[in-house]
């Protein structure tokens, strides 16, 4: 009771000092709070439209297809797709098949990646049906790819192709002109010539990406590559709560992982874009250090200057028995108080930060980084760790730093005081 | 409270200061000062000495050593037969707290906490139960002529009244000894008597030892015993 009757009014001695002390850490913990609520949901929203524009949070490959692009290590597992999609965590799942080969118009030739995709799932797994700008997207599938029954009905729908807005350009082609896909099949033997006509052009504000893909349906794809109605390059599936894709704890990538096959998360599958999110949190651990010293020292010296005020004052309490303990308990009062007082300030405004550009985000414009577009306001993320971590670890730390200074006023020797201010 | 150290003070006669051969310097070589030189003294319990000696004589150096606020270079400091070199730092602070009442020239009070408070302060760090706490603030801030003001804070007071305050508070704790150094050197001189004299009455009410130093020769009229410091040596 003495003790905090003695802290309050003595934080309060000096006002101007206790406001800008306060205002110091107060401030920090609203820049800590603020930084952290921005920067992870830049994070989650730069990985989510990396991976959700068309890769998906997550990828089955044959072990080493990536590393190697060799078109005869497919993904040859009954029902998988079912499987996958009937996951507790998972949202979606599509198959693709993923070719290179050549596309010529009547005026130009272009070298590109040639993707089967499911024209029904491919949709619940990335943008590409949001980005077609002209035209129509892929129609509905011919064959079921997933029972694999064949209906070979009307030819004319099998020609369905899009390609980029880029390419467009290049090729000199429009809607319902005709191109010629050029490649060679899985196993590398024989080559495939096949006419498209062009359905849809997409774009998905990336320039690789607009001039260098096309899409096809997957069962004509499978035909041209010489594959079998059930085999696959590619899956991608998205989980339904995006973070799930980084936690590679998830039972779900040793599920789908053997020998043979591999589930990957987009953080092994784009590693440049995980380093970036990561360099991203490292720079605030490395922000929110700086500000702890800058913190630190302004605390200490804020304390040291009202102790150094007070040596008189602490002479005649040690000289009428008061004991160093107290002395040393009644500053780190002092301080907590302070850190307290702080906290909760920087707490609330920091909320309120958060909260508003939760609701009203912050907009970039357009930034293109690795691979990840952002275009939607960036909406900061209110977390609960922000108002329990960062606060406690300001407190922690102002009353770690205020040991020294308190201990100092502690061991004030007595005589001594009491010369300085007579 | 007290029980941790064998003073027993109350018969008369006895003698509760002693200091033998006290010396104490301060700087070095060119700078050597000697503020305290064979200092030998007996105090009597309940006597009301004054300490007098021109400026830089020592009465500041010999009151703070009979405290326990700093260490001599040699001799021995006895209370009412401890002897204090042989005190922990931290049972030379409980000492202090229960055996001894300091008042000195100026700012003796914490300025954050009322008058009433300053006194009860080393009876909170004592532990004393707050209906005798008050009890006791009550009936000391009635004898030093506060009753009325002891919810002002010290800014709020005259030199005198914090004065009084101050030797309300050293009281309090019904210490042996009561050291005040210069009490009254900060008050016009007027007040410097009332407020000896208001020392005086208490000295001899409740029969506390007083020792205390002092320029003023009105002062020194009012105490019963003068020892006379010049440059850190005892003079007849
Ligand atoms: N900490 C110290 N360092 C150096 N010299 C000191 C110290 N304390 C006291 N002295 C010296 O010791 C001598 C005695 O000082 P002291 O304060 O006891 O004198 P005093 O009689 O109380 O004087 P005054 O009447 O001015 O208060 C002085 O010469 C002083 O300068
Ligand atoms: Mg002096």
């Amino acid at each position: 009771m003495l003790l905090l009757k003695l802290a309050t009014r003595n934080i309060f001695r000096n006002v101007s000092r206790t406001v800008l002390t306060v205002f110091l850490i107060s401030t920090s913990l609203i820049a800590l709070v603020f930084m952290d609520g921005f920067a992870t949901a830049m994070a989650s929203a730069m990985s989510k439209s990396a991976t959700r524009l068309f890769p998906g949070d997550s990828q089955i490959h044959q072990r080493n297809f990536l590393e190697e692009y060799n078109q005869t290590k497919v993904i040859q597992v009954p029902n998988i797709i079912a499987d996958l999609q009937a996951e507790e965590l998972i949202q979606s799942a599509t198959p693709r098949t993923l070719s290179s080969g050549t596309i010529s118009s009547s005026s130009n030739m272009i070298a590109a990646q040639i993707i089967g995709v499911h024209s029904l799932f491919e949709p619940t797994v990335s943008k590409l049906k949001l980005t077609v700008i002209e035209g129509d997207y892929l129609s509905e599938e011919l064959s079921d790819n997933t029972t694999g029954n064949k209906k070979t009905n009307k030819h004319s729908n099998k020609s369905e192709i899009l390609i980029g807005q880029k390419m467009a350009e290049r090729l000199e082609v429009g809607l319902g002109d005709r191109i010629v896909i050029s490649m060679p099949q899985a196993d590398g033997k024989d080559f495939v010539q096949e006419l498209f006509k062009v359905t849809g052009i997409f774009s998905f504000k990336s320039k690789q990406m607009d001039s260098a893909m096309v899409f096809i349906h997957i069962n004509r794809a499978q035909q041209m590559l010489g594959l079998n109605n059930n085999t696959y390059h590619e899956i991608a599936f998205n989980f339904k709560n995006n973070t799930d894709a980084t936690n590679l704890e998830l039972p779900i990538f040793a599920k789908y992982s053997n020998r043979q096959i591999i589930a990957q998360s987009w953080t092994q599958i784009m590693p440049e874009l995980a380093s970036i999110l990561e360099l991203m949190t490292v720079s605030i651990v490395a922000i929110g250090f700086l500000l702890f010293i800058l913190v630190g020292l302004g605390v200490v010296n804020a304390l040291f200057m009202s102790i150094f005020e007070r040596t008189y004052e602490f002479g005649v309490c040690r000289s009428i028995g008061t004991s160093a303990r107290f002395i040393f308990v009644q500053i780190m009062a002092e301080a907590l108080m302070i850190a307290m007082i702080s906290a909760v300030i920087g707490c609330f405004v920091g909320w309120c930060l958060n909260y508003y550009f939760s609701i009203y985000g912050i907009d970039y414009g357009q930034l293109e980084m690795s691979g990840a577009t952002l275009s939607e306001p960036i909406k900061t993320q209110v977390n609960l760790s922000q108002f329990t971590i960062y606060p406690l670890q300001m407190i922690l730390l102002t009353l770690l730093v205020c040991i020294y200074p308190a201990w100092s006023a502690a061991k004030i020797q007595p005589a001594q005081a009491l010369r300085k201010s007579l | 409270m007290k029980s941790d150290f064998n003073l027993d003070s109350q018969s008369n006669n006895q003698i509760v200061i002693q200091t033998r051969n006290l010396c104490k310097t301060f700087g070095e070589k060119d700078t050597l000062v000697k503020a305290l030189d064979d200092v030998s003294l007996d105090i009597k319990a309940g006597e009301f000495s004054a300490i007098i000696g021109p400026s830089g004589s020592g009465k500041s150096t010999l009151l703070q050593m009979i405290g326990g606020l700093d260490v001599a270079d040699s001799g021995e400091i006895i209370l009412a037969g401890n002897n204090i070199a042989d005190l922990s730092s931290g049972a030379l602070t409980r000492f202090r707290r229960d055996h001894i009442g300091f008042i000195f020239q100026s700012y003796n009070l914490i300025p954050v906490l009322s008058a009433a408070e300053n006194v009860e302060y080393i009876m909170l760090l004592q532990g004393i139960e707050k209906v005798e706490r008050k009890e006791r603030t009550f009936e000391i801030l009635k004898q030093v002529g506060l009753l009325g003001r002891e919810n002002r804070r010290p800014g709020q007071l005259s030199g005198g009244q914090q004065q009084r305050v101050a030797v309300a508070r050293a009281m309090v704790s019904k210490p042996d000894i009561i050291l005040a150094d210069e009490p009254t050197a900060n008050l016009d001189s007027k007040t410097g008597i009332e407020l000896l004299d208001m020392m005086k009455e208490l000295n001899e009410v409740h029969k506390m030892t007083f020792l205390f130093s002092t320029h003023d020769p009105k002062i020194m009229d009012r105490a019963t015993r003068l020892i006379q410091l010049v440059d850190g040596k005892l003079t007849d």
